[in-house]
C-alpha cells in the first residue's frame, strides 16, 4: 500500500484518546501505551569523542553549547563567533546567579573559569539547552576514543537486553502456566482424596461380600445333605413304622411325636407330617396323594 | 546538528499519526491489510464518541474537523481528495 497524502504523518490523534477508544473493541495497542520513542538528534562524532572530558573551560563550554567541538577554537565564521560570545555570556550569567559553580581558574587558559562537565550537562539540560556530549561510560567499559568495536559492543548490549527482555516475558508466561498447572493439580488432589475414600468404602463392601459368600457356601453345603435325610426319613417311616404315603389320616406322625417327646427332642405331629409329605412328594411322587 | 534543529525534530509524545495507527492496527493479532485497517478506522470514527482528529505542527497539536481528517485518510489510501462510488468507504 502506498500513501499518497503527505498529511498522513501530520494528521492523527491524541495517543491516550485513541487508545481508550480502540480498547472498546478489545484492541490493545501496546505500542501506543508504551512511551513512544522520541527521535532525538544523533550524537555528533565530535561530541561522542569528547565524552571523556571531565572539565571544560568557559570557552570550551560555550563551544559545546552552540554545537561545536570544545577543542576546536578556530572560528569559521562571524556568525559562529557571535553565537560563541552569546553562549559565553549565558554561562557567565548563570555563574553570577549561582546556577552553576566553577571549580577552578586556569591561568594557563587565559584565566578562564573551569567547570565540571557533569555540572555543565546538568545545568544545560535543566534550562532546556541540551548538552550534545554524552555522559561518560562507566569505568569498566570506558574508552577514550570511540571505535567500531564500541558500536559493536553497544549493539551487542542492546541485543542482550532485548534477549533478556524476551526471556523475562517468556519466564513470566511460563510461571503463569505453571501456576495454572499447580491449581489444576491441587484440584485433582482433592478429587483423588475423595476417590480414595470411595475406594476404602468399596473395599469394606467387598470384604463383607466375601464373608457373605462364605456363609452362603456353608448354607449350600448344608442344603446338599437334605435330600439324603429326606430319603432316610421316608424309608424308615414306611419300613419301620408302617407309614403309607398318601394316607392323610396316618397315625404315624402322632406316634413319632410321642417317641420324640420321650427322647426329649420334641417334634409335633404336624411337623412330622409336613416333612413326611415333603419327602414323599420329592422322592416318591408316584406314591403321593 | 544544532540544538535548535534537534529540538525541532522532536515529536510530540502525545501525538500519533494516521500512518502509525494504520501500521499498528495492521500488525494486530494475525494481522490485516492496511486497507482493512483503514476501513475499520473509518467506520469506527463515524461513531459519536470517536476521538478528535489533531494536526501536529512543530510539536503543537491543533484540533481539526472530522471531514478534513477523513479526506486526508481517504486520499492517503486512494490518492483522491474526494469521496465517490469508486472509493470503498
Amino acid at each position: 500500500m502506498t500513501f499518497h497524502s503527505e498529511n498522513i504523518d501530520s494528521v492523527g490523534f491524541r495517543r491516550s484518546a485513541l487508545l481508550a477508544f480502540l480498547s472498546l473493541d478489545g484492541i490493545q495497542l501496546a505500542e501506543l501505551d508504551a512511551n513512544p520513542a522520541i527521535p532525538t538528534a544523533p550524537v555528533p562524532t565530535w561530541a561522542d569523542a569528547r565524552r571523556g572530558l571531565r572539565r571544560l573551560s568557559l570557552s570550551e563550554a560555550a563551544n559545546v553549547l552552540i554545537g561545536i567541538d570544545p577543542l576546536d577554537l578556530e572560528w569559521r565564521s562571524e556568525e559562529d563567533f557571535r553565537e560563541f560570545e552569546g553562549a559565553k555570556r549565558i554561562i557567565s550569567d548563570a555563574v553570577d546567579d549561582g546556577e552553576i559553580q566553577s571549580v577552578d581558574i586556569n591561568f594557563e587558559r587565559n584565566g578562564e573559569l573551569i567547570f565540571n562537565a557533569s555540572d555543565l550537562r546538568a545545568w544545560a539540560t535543566s534550562i532546556g539547552y541540551g548538552w550534545p556530549i554524552p555522559e561518560m561510560a562507566p569505568p569498566s567499559v570506558h574508552r577514550l576514543t570511540k571505535s567500531t568495536e564500541d558500536a559493536s559492543n553497544s549493539s551487542d548490549l542492546l541485543k542482550r537486553f532485548q534477549e533478556s527482555e524476551r526471556e523475562r516475558t517468556h519466564f513470566k508466561q511460563e510461571a503463569e502456566r505453571l501456576q495454572g498447572l499447580l491449581r489444576e493439580a491441587n484440584a485433582r488432589d482433592g478429587e483423588l482424596a475423595k476417590q480414595a475414600t470411595q475406594l476404602g468404602e468399596l473395599q469394606t463392601e467387598i470384604a463383607q461380600g466375601k464373608t457373605e459368600i462364605k456363609r452362603l457356601q456353608t448354607e449350600i453345603a448344608k442344603g446338599k445333605s437334605l435330600p439324603t435325610l429326606q430319603k432316610l426319613l421316608i424309608a424308615m417311616a414306611i419300613d419301620g413304622y408302617g407309614y403309607k404315603p398318601g394316607d392323610n389320616k396316618s397315625p404315624i406322625p402322632k406316634q413319632l411325636e410321642g417317641i420324640t417327646g420321650g427322647l426329649a427332642i420334641e417334634v409335633t405331629d404336624e411337623t412330622v407330617l409336613r416333612h413326611l409329605r415333603l419327602a414323599t412328594n420329592t422322592h416318591l411322587p408316584s406314591s403321593a396323594a | 546538528m544544532s540544538i535548535v534543529k534537534a529540538k525541532l525534530q522532536e515529536k510530540n509524545a502525545e501525538f500519533i499519526s494516521i500512518r502509525e495507527v494504520l501500521e499498528l492496527l495492521s500488525k494486530q493479532g494475525d494481522g490485516c491489510t492496511m486497507e482493512e485497517a483503514a476501513l475499520y478506522l473509518m467506520r469506527r470514527l463515524q461513531e459519536p464518541n470517536a476521538p478528535i482528529f489533531v494536526k501536529e505542527d512543530f510539536g503543537r497539536l491543533t484540533e481539526i474537523g472530522k471531514r478534513s481528517a477523513e479526506i486526508v485518510l481517504i486520499s492517503a489510501i486512494n490518492g483522491r481528495a474526494f469521496i465517490d462510488d469508486d472509493i470503498p468507504f
